[in-house]
């Protein structure tokens, strides 16, 4: 990213202001079934600034990066702020006061590949997929890689600067039966750079057999019996309702527009084995696949726990819902691109794991059915949800029976996690959420897991 | 303009002198004014400029891609050493190629200025209206927006297309909210070149938020039941956009579509029409050449339900042995039918009116289940209730086989003017 001090133009400043100079980067790479159909790479960067007055806010953004392209910014977004307090005139009070500060740069310290190693790295996997598993109808073999680079400047005094990256191999695998095509998905990684992620093409071959085998058994699955049922939704599924199904509706600025859960807080809303947290950065001294260390309006960024043992205690928050409700902003201002204004968005929205065993979870389960991938979920504030499954078995006489064919489980978020009775003590963590909220935005999201009855979809 | 077309001319030169013999050069430049709403109150006032980049290179049948933002000099040499050190590390494919020659062109539509006062003027009254006729409801993120959009796309075999577009667009979320209960939220929108009526007045904005008033209270079908459904335009996209996707040069490359045989033969009912027309007259939104630079034509997708054209790219055209298709796939289009919405829902023994589908990706056979959200019960002929935790499931592919009616009554929102279709045989769950 072109440097530039951005301490040098807090002297224009004439209301609370946040300056921002930010650079997206991205690398792909795709085969499909052997023939190169992506291979690209893109760069979006500019200078952002945002103004606050009396209730009322401005932003401008440019891709110009200069001193005088700043200083322009500057005095567009706060002409913009000056336009609508004249017709608004909320006369709220000012904002809290936060400072964060730093430099979090996560680029690998390790000789970065070239264009060639990186095709060749990809190609080699490619040929290993063609060769070992012949009776595939088809195959994509990608890359996708992004680095999120941002310098942050606010009248508050913050100045920070961070470089985050995540990097995946993705991964199609399609096999025909009777005419029918069935797949399953896979994105291999998370946080960092390709190199600090992946050594050699061979490590990546055992998580590519295990997608394999599942769909070889996905091929011969059957449909599922519609209706409510025990089932046990894997630590995959569990990342996804945290985030879509309960995350959202704690967001407080969906909570300011009617969320179901704008009047539980201090009610018992889950299970007592349930406890949500969206962690800033990190989980048991690691970190989280998307660490926020002070967000976008240069809030340091803190742990926001919203489920305790069940109990809803407490909700997402930026400045302007901070002082809504009389609490500290929790560091949930988050903004895509250099020219996207922070809004409230999740970080690494977790549900803490329990102390059972899934076997002993499977086992307790006479007619169900244990779901393992999703390929897409939708909620909305009443937390009914919706998600696609494209990967699950039968559980019956608490074993794993067939494999399914693809469907969709729903119900009331709030309601369903009333049922969970069982947690399982294991968890995992995706890094490769992407959530959508008038801007995309990378998510972490993870968590053990869960026995509960769910709506399930059938033919 | 001047300025795009000098940066453009220079990026291209480059790339021919630097040895990339096939290759694409399209710079563009957006502005973007935008009025927020958050909380049914105006929240902020957001202008942004940006510039768009983008190059594309064969060499010896190898290609590479490159996007960016920058446009100085120095950000389109850097650009020209990337993009051709990508395409010499790739793969050769005889199918990658240029578009050919093309009589040069200027697009414009609605060129204008954005006015603030307007845009500010139709806000408020939106909000006021929507705060005195439907009191209940709650007006999450929404926003208006003026948007100028100038895009230059030059070729090594002499495309030179350039245009300009203008227009207005506006989004909106809502629930409704009646002591603790709560509706689902909805979502719609449009886009016009011109704001001269009330912004209720478009498309369907009027009718859903007069919708969600009624679902705060819901009801579960109970059991399941195999019946009609009635698909308004908010949830057609959902069903079209399966139809564009499976007929995409992904599904026919790969040879994994349930239609990879069927062109030119019959994959719909009858009665079942779909246009693109990304020059329409009617429509605010334009694609006046494609990514690969093509001028944009409008076409028709399925005739009296024969599928008449994959959607392929040049890239998908050369792979196959089919026809390039002459447009995206954008500005969707389903022509008016024979029946009235009235009399459509009064031929419905069992069925739901599908207002908003929230379901999982279709399987590759078509195979969908989803909740009915912000949708509503219907027996004997009327509509009885809103619907709660209720899913409906089928296949695609069948599904288009059987619509029965399609009404008269359409909804322009801008990018797509569609009907309210009735489909049958698709099952509904419930408790």
């Amino acid at each position: 990213m072109v440097g530039m001090d951005l301490c040098h133009f807090s002297r224009h400043f004439k209301e609370y202001t946040e300056l921002r100079l930010q650079e997206n980067r991205s690398v792909r790479i795709t085969f499909v079934k052997g023939n190169a159909t992506v291979n690209s790479a893109a760069a979006s960067s500019g200078l952002s600034c945002r103004v606050y007055k009396n209730g009322s806010w401005g932003f401008a953004s440019t891709p110009l990066i200069s001193k005088t392209s700043a200083e322009e910014i500057i005095k567009e977004a706060t002409n913009n702020t000056v336009f609508l307090d004249s017709r608004l005139r909320k006369n709220r009070p000012g904002l809290p006061v936060t400072t964060g500060s730093g430099n979090y740069d996560f680029t690998t310290k390790k000789k970065r590949y070239s264009k060639k190693e990186l095709y060749d790295f990809i190609k080699t996997i490619d040929e290993h997929v063609k060769n070992t598993y012949p009776d595939l109808s088809s195959r994509t073999v990608g890359i996708s890689c992004m680095d999120m680079e941002k310098s942050l400047v606010t009248s508050d005094g913050t100045n920070y600067h961070s470089m985050i990256p995540r990097s995946f191999i993705i991964i199609i695998l399609t096999k025909e039966k009777n005419g029918e095509h069935f797949d399953l998905y896979e994105p291999l990684g998370g946080f960092g750079q390709f190199e600090d992620i992946f050594n050699t093409p061979e490590e990546v071959y055992p998580r590519i057999e295990q997608l394999y085998q599942h769909l070889s058994k996905k091929v011969e699955g059957v449909y599922v019996d519609a209706g409510m049922k025990t089932c046990i939704l894997g630590s995959h599924l569990t990342g996804i309702l945290a985030h879509e199904a309960i995350g959202h509706t704690v967001e407080s600025d969906l909570v300011m527009s009617g969320s179901i859960a704008a009047d539980w807080i201090d009610k018992q809303i889950a299970s007592p084995l349930i406890t949500l947290i969206d962690y800033a950065h990190s989980y048991n001294g690691q970190l989280c696949p998307v660490p926020v260390f002070v967000d976008d309006e240069g809030t340091p960024a803190e742990d926001a726990v919203i489920i305790d043992k069940g109990v809803l205690k407490s909700y997402m928050h930026n400045k302007e819902s901070a002082l809504h409700f009389k609490v500290k902003p929790t560091g949930n201002a988050r903004a895509y691109a250099f020219s996207d204004e922070p809004l409230i968005r999740m970080r690494n929205t977790f549900i803490l794991p329990g102390t059972n065993k899934l076997e002993d979870m499977i086992s307790s389960i006479d007619d169900g059915y244990y779901f393992i991938r999703s390929n897409n979920g939708q909620a909305d504030m009443s937390s009914e949800f919706m998600f696609g499954i494209s990967l699950g078995y039968e559980i019956k006489n608490g074993k794993i029976g067939r494999a399914i064919r693809d469907t969709t489980i729903s119900g009331v978020a709030f309601d369903m996690l009333k049922t969970v009775d069982m947690v399982s003590d294991e968890y995992h963590w995706s890094g490769a959420g992407m959530c959508g909220k008038k801007q995309p935005m990378p998510v972490g999201f993870g968590g053990p897991d869960l026995k509960c009855i769910v709506n399930v979809g059938g033919r | 303009m001047d300025s795009l077309r000098q940066q453009a001319k220079y990026g291209l030169d480059s790339l021919i002198m630097t040895g990339a013999k096939k290759s694409q050069c399209s710079i563009g430049h957006t502005v973007n004014h935008e009025f927020n709403v958050e909380n049914g109150k105006i929240s902020l006032l957001r202008t942004t400029h940006n510039t768009s980049l983008k190059m594309d290179v064969i060499i010896d049948n190898k290609k590479g891609s490159i996007y960016g933002n920058q446009i100085t000099k120095e950000a389109i040499d850097q650009n020209v050493r990337d993009v051709i050190d990508m395409a010499n590390t790739s793969l050769p494919d005889t199918a990658h190629d240029i578009s050919p020659y093309q009589p040069k062109e200027e697009f414009r539509a609605n060129v204008t200025e954005p006015e603030y006062d307007l845009m500010y003027d139709r806000l408020t009254e939106f909000l006021s209206q929507v705060k005195d006729r439907y009191p209940t409801v709650q007006l999450g993120q929404s926003m208006l927006n003026f948007l100028r959009f100038d895009d230059i796309c030059l070729n090594s075999n002499g495309v030179d297309f350039s245009s300009s577009l203008c227009l207005y667009r506006c989004s909106i979320m809502f629930s409704a909210k009646e002591g603790d209960k709560v509706s689902s939220f909805n979502q719609t929108g449009f886009m016009s070149k011109d704001l001269d009526r009330p912004m209720l007045e478009y498309g369907d904005m009027n009718e859903l938020l007069r919708q969600i008033t009624e679902q705060i209270h819901t009801n579960a079908v109970k059991g399941k039941f195999v019946g009609d459904v009635v698909i308004a335009p908010s949830a057609m996209n959902d069903f079209l956009y399966y139809l564009i996707g499976v007929i995409s040069d992904s599904d026919i490359i790969t040879e994994t579509s349930p239609y990879q045989k069927s062109l030119n033969k019959q994959i719909a009912s009858p009665i079942f029409t779909l246009m693109s027309q990304p020059i329409s007259d009617e429509l605010a939104a334009k694609e006046f050449y494609t990514s690969d630079g093509f001028k944009s034509e409008n076409s028709v997708i399925v005739d009296k339900g024969t599928l008449k054209t994959f959607m392929l790219s040049l890239y998908g055209a050369n792979k196959t042995v089919f026809p390039r298709a002459v447009n995206s796939g954008k500005n969707l289009v389903i022509p008016q039918g024979a029946t009235s919405y009235t009399d459509m829902i009064k031929s419905v023994k069992r069925g739901i009116l599908l207002v908003r589908f929230s379901g999982g990706s279709p399987s590759q056979n078509g195979d969908f289940s989803g909740v009915a959200k912000n949708s509503y019960y219907i027996e004997d002929g009327q509509i009885k209730n809103p619907l709660a935790e209720t899913m409906v499931s089928g296949n695609m592919v069948e599904a288009f086989k059987s619509i029965e009616e399609i009404s008269m009554e359409r909804i322009n929102d801008g990018v797509s003017i569609l009907p309210w279709v009735k489909m049958s045989g698709l099952t509904v769950s419930g408790k």
